[in-house]
């Protein structure tokens, strides 16, 4: 049970800025005009922040990775569980990872 | 104010025990989150304290993707606030309730906001519920659960061997791809999504670190925004 100061560093960071987004939606929505563009901004944000996240290492991960992407998608689109979707997605890669060499 | 909203120590009990179903999923999510903290190599107060300071799942998977990489604390941060910016959204909507409490109990309630207890207390408010201490209730206790989970998801974590063949560390990326589907919106989603896509690919071959992360989502998040405005 260690902590690295660079690792506090972070951590402090991160809820440090989780705060400021918490609190400035109540500061702001008291004081600021709402303008479209900001609205489909902060709308677009967190999608295409996943999908950023997770493209590249996915499509780098070579055909297990695919596949277990391919799997997540659908089980999340039938509305799946979340734990329902995820070891869907880890059983595929862990799968074709068995049967196919150098993954 | 004569707003009639009150701040009551029922409210708080109401609040923390309706919450008690959805703390289930959170204690399966926060399992997760302190099994995949252990994979990625911090230590169990280190977890801990991700999840008590930071109480934002999707934030924190994130964080664990780029802990591996020679990510700055800076670029951390930033993506905890970009991932967690929906928050902003739902804190707007609080107002209602938060408005006529006054600063220390609105910007307190505000520490313990998450999808779950926003969710709860904007269906009570939607029934006419009055008190907003309930909110501040479903916090806590989703709160202690996330932060319990955690430690004994970390705890566990470790007994399981070779991760990687059992797809494990493909965890944190399928997380993501479940979150993101119920976000997408044909029409509107698939233009700045695809430009997400096409420039995080981009910039992960040109850029160094994890800066394709941020790259990517700038770039669609402005797609859609430019596009949107024009409509």
């Amino acid at each position: 049970m260690s902590v690295d100061s660079l690792a506090l560093m972070a951590i402090l960071g991160m809820g440090l800025a989780t705060y400021v987004v918490r609190a400035s939606g109540f500061f702001l929505v008291q004081r600021l005009p709402r303008s479209r563009f900001l609205d489909a901004f902060l709308h677009h944000l967190p999608g295409a922040m996943f999908v950023a996240l997770v493209t590249p290492p996915v499509l780098n991960g070579g055909p297990p990775t695919w596949a277990g992407a391919l799997a997540v998608v659908c089980c999340a689109t039938l509305r799946a569980p979340l734990l329902v979707s995820l070891l869907a997605g880890a059983a595929t890669v862990a799968l074709l990872r068995q049967l196919l060499v150098g993954y | 104010m004569s707003t009639g909203v009150t701040f009551t120590l029922n409210g708080f009990r109401r609040g923390f025990l309706a919450s008690v179903p959805l703390g289930m999923g959170a204690a399966t999510f926060g399992a997760l989150f302190g099994f995949l903290a252990d994979q990625h190599g911090l230590s169990g107060l280190e977890a801990l304290l991700m999840s008590g300071l930071v109480f934002a799942g999707a934030s924190q998977l994130v964080a664990l993707e780029l802990w591996s990489t020679e990510s700055s604390v800076l670029l951390i941060s930033l993506a905890a606030a970009f991932v967690n910016l929906r928050f902003m959204m739902m804190a707007a909507a609080m107002r209602p309730w938060l408005a006529p409490l006054g600063p220390a109990r609105a910007y307190g309630s505000l520490l313990l906001l998450v999808d779950m207890n926003f969710a709860m207390s904007l269906a009570d408010m939607h029934k006419g519920g009055k008190d907003a201490a309930y909110f501040l209730g479903s916090g806590v206790l989703l709160w202690l659960v996330w932060v319990a989970s955690t430690g004994f998801g970390h705890a566990f974590g470790h007994l399981l061997r070779d991760p990687n063949a059992l797809g494990l560390d493909f965890l944190v990326p399928a997380c993501f791809l479940a979150m993101a589907v119920p976000l997408y919106q044909h029409k509107r989603s698939l233009l700045p999504w695809a430009v997400a896509a096409g420039a995080s690919c981009l910039a992960w071959l040109l850029l160094p670190g994890a800066s394709y992360l941020i790259v990517g989502a700038l770039a669609g998040a402005l797609t859609g925004a430019l596009r949107d405005e024009r409509r």
